[in-house]
């Protein structure tokens, strides 16, 4: 009796939900497939910003790295959780009586984010170049970036979408992160440092640090 | 805009540049540039918070036994023997001398800097301001501390200074407090760059100024540039960044990375805030000490274990580098140590209601050693490293903030006792922009109550209080900050 309340009371949702990622076949209005590829613009806007202990698990759910393996700052404590929590979100009633988080982001928040995304990157890199591979595992460390459009390159990238931003890239974001294979003067860049712009850039991105 | 940004970025990377020889031999170097018009109008601000109640009865506003005329009301009140009152030359202001270590766990208290000392030294540039309060709730009276209780649309002292003399800074706003005095105004009109910018770790604060820097194995600065321009476009272009292109919380968060980051990250920024010596530095962050880091370390001693003076070297430098014009710090709730005592009580001033006067004292005494070294380095730095643009004090004003006043009784004869918290009290300015060596407002002995003063006139009145907002005002009208609701204050002014 019990299971079929359940049940009936979550069929709507889920028949809501998995209209929703159809792309919304229904007359919700402002989800109506079109047939076009214009994106409509969110009325309301409204974002959360994925704070610092979120942030922290994410990173070390994508990247699989220990606690400790995300961010130390300049070897003196935790970047999310000792030295930047408050730029990343967090509260601190103990220390500095701030019992709420701050609603908004301040001026040195993508800075620090930078830098914390950054280091989980390189940790992952130089974890994945000196023992068996988990993240990069279609990249040569010892040869130069694949270059857009090989194997190892979609692999890569998409390996990383699917891991920070749970989908696949579109076409069009493979062919700009081939920007990342090559330095300013076109030459091909090192697998290690493809490795970590490119977990860089995908994991800096507005879709990782907001939802 | 972008002219702004230029002459700013200039500016940073010139005041940097003087840093490096800052003091002494190196004076003449920055007069091949002038500062701008904002440059030389600038007024800096410093708000140290004491935390807990420090009263005014306990420093420059003491009563003493003869005042009261009346043996037998004085063993009640918290007044002090005659002889321990100084009254140092020259100065229109006095204070209780050495306070002897007893009562509750006097012993564990390392007195290391007395009142007279600092009253002496510095009179001249101290206006005692007497106020009473309206709230003994120590998170509304520290809010209210700093609000003027509402006086102007409800923005903060801070906030009100960044809109006035910081919209061309990269971080006006920087707060380093705690409880009430970090709170937002409730002005929602106001501009987001006037907004603090909460700082919780001074010694680390400096890796924030740049997003790659100190990053063991980061790619090489060209590549990360390039990964960044490829964010961007990323961001720009994708499902998600297209349906949330109006948001305002990634419209602010974006606006900070494609503007203010690039500033700050030009400017170099990390190396000058860094407070951390040499040898706490692992070589292979490739990060260096502030060039100020030996000057700062001369009057801030405790600066790597004690986070009220690391605050106070950080606010020198964010004024001294023109990234800030008010800087907030606060005394923190832990107690600090010394070499083998504490230096500090737990809950700071609070203390007192365990042992008022040894709180009282040893608090004081913590936060005045702060203020007489941000006057020395004040006095000593030309605002921006330019000569042109004078020191910095010349410009600045420091405003000692407290939560409310303490009861002024005591059980009869007491020589150590506690006390409730009090609306009733005072405030210690100390800067050049107002009448130094002057008490406004004044004290009835037999109650040890202080009260107001005409703002206008200057005149002491029985009687007249003084609230919150008059001290917002006498600040504000110091700091060229208008508002309709501002109380006129202009006797105080230099």
């Amino acid at each position: 009796m019990i299971t079929r309340i359940l049940l009936h009371s979550l069929l709507p949702a889920l028949v809501l939900a998995s209209g929703c990622r159809d792309g919304g076949s229904g007359d919700g209005g402002t989800t109506e497939d079109t047939g076009s590829d214009e994106v409509r613009q969110a009325q309301r806007g409204e974002l959360q910003w994925k704070r610092n202990a979120a942030l922290q698990r994410d990173l070390m759910r994508a990247l699989e790295l220990p606690e400790d393996g995300v961010c130390n700052e300049l070897g003196r404590g935790s970047c999310t959780r000792e030295i930047h929590h408050i730029a990343l979100g967090a509260a601190d009633p103990l220390r500095i009586g701030l019992y709420e988080p701050l609603p908004d982001t301040l001026v040195s928040t993508p800075i620090v984010l930078d830098r914390v995304v950054m280091s989980a990157c390189v940790n992952r890199a130089n974890l994945d170049q000196g023992g068996a591979p988990v993240v990069f595992t279609d990249l040569d460390f010892g040869a130069q970036a694949p270059a857009e459009g090989d194997d190892a390159f979609t692999a890569t990238v998409t390996t990383l979408y699917r891991r920070l931003l749970s989908r696949d890239p579109e076409p069009h974001e493979l062919t700009t992160l081939g920007g990342l294979a090559v330095d300013d003067a076109g030459k091909p860049v090192s697998a290690h440092d493809f490795a970590v712009l490119t977990c860089f850039a995908i994991g800096t991105s507005s879709e990782f640090l907001f939802f | 805009m972008t002219t702004k940004i230029g002459r700013r970025q200039m500016l940073l990377a010139m005041a940097g540049a003087m840093g490096t020889t800052a003091l002494g031999s190196a004076l003449s170097r920055a007069t091949e540039r002038e500062g701008s018009t904002a440059d030389k109008d600038r007024k800096l601000l410093f708000i140290l918070c004491a935390t807990g109640g420090a009263s005014i009865v306990d420093s420059f506003l003491p009563v003493t036994r003869t005042e009261v005329d009346d043996d037998a009301l004085a063993d009640t009140l918290n007044v002090y023997d005659d002889a321990k009152i100084i009254t140092p030359t020259g100065s229109n202001i006095r204070c209780p001398g050495y306070v002897e270590p007893v009562g509750l766990l006097g012993n564990l208290y390392e007195l290391g800097y007395g009142l007279d000392p600092f009253l002496a030294k510095h009179h001249r540039w101290m206006t005692v301001l007497t106020q009473e309060c309206t709230s003994v709730n120590h998170n509304v009276g520290q809010y209210r501390s700093v609000t003027g209780a509402g006086i102007n649309r409800g923005r903060t002292l801070m906030e009100a200074m960044a809109l006035r003399h910081g919209e061309d800074l990269i971080i006006p706003n920087c707060n380093m407090a705690n409880d009430g005095y970090i709170q937002p105004g409730i002005d929602a009109s106001l501009p987001a760059f006037a907004q603090a910018e909460i700082i919780a770790s001074p010694l680390g604060f400096a890796a924030a100024m740049d997003g790659v820097k100190g990053v063991l194995g980061a790619p090489d600065r060209a590549l990360v540039e390039r990964a960044r321009g490829v964010r961007e476009e990323l961001d720009d272009a994708s499902m998600f960044g297209k349906t949330f292109a109006g948001s305002p919380r990634r419209q602010r968060f974006l606006g900070n990375r494609r503007e203010v980051q690039p500033r700050l990250e030009a400017a170099k920024m990390m190396d000058r805030l860094t407070l951390l010596p040499a040898e706490l530095l692992d070589p292979k962050y490739g990060v260096m000490s502030s060039p100020l880091l030996p000057t700062l370390a001369s009057k801030f001693s405790n600066l790597l274990v004690d986070p009220w003076e690391s605050q106070a070297a950080l606010s020198v430098l964010l004024a001294y580098y023109g990234l800030s014009c008010v800087s907030t710090i606060g005394l923190r709730q832990e107690p600090t140590f010394g070499n083998e005592k504490l230096i500090t009580t737990p809950i700071a001033f609070d203390f007192s209601h365990n042992d008022h006067r040894m709180a009282q004292y040893l608090m004081w005494g913590h936060v005045l050693k702060a203020v007489d070294a941000l006057v020395d380095l004040l006095q000593q730095l030309d605002y921006l490293g330019d000569p042109a643009l004078g020191k910095m004090w010349d410009r600045s004003l420091i405003y000692v903030a407290t939560d409310f006043g303490r009861d002024k009784t005591r059980p009869a004869k007491a020589e150590s006792w506690g006390t409730g918290h009090s609306l009733n009290n005072g405030t210690l300015i100390v800067s050049p922009l107002l009448k130094g060596n002057r008490v406004f407002g004044g004290i009835e002995p037999t109650t040890c109550e202080t009260y107001g003063f005409d703002g206008s006139t200057g005149d002491s009145t029985p009687g007249l209080n003084c609230s919150e907002g008059h001290i917002y005002s006498a600040i504000a009208q110091a700091l060229d900050i208008e508002f309709p609701e501002r109380i006129d204050m202009s006797a105080l002014l230099a």
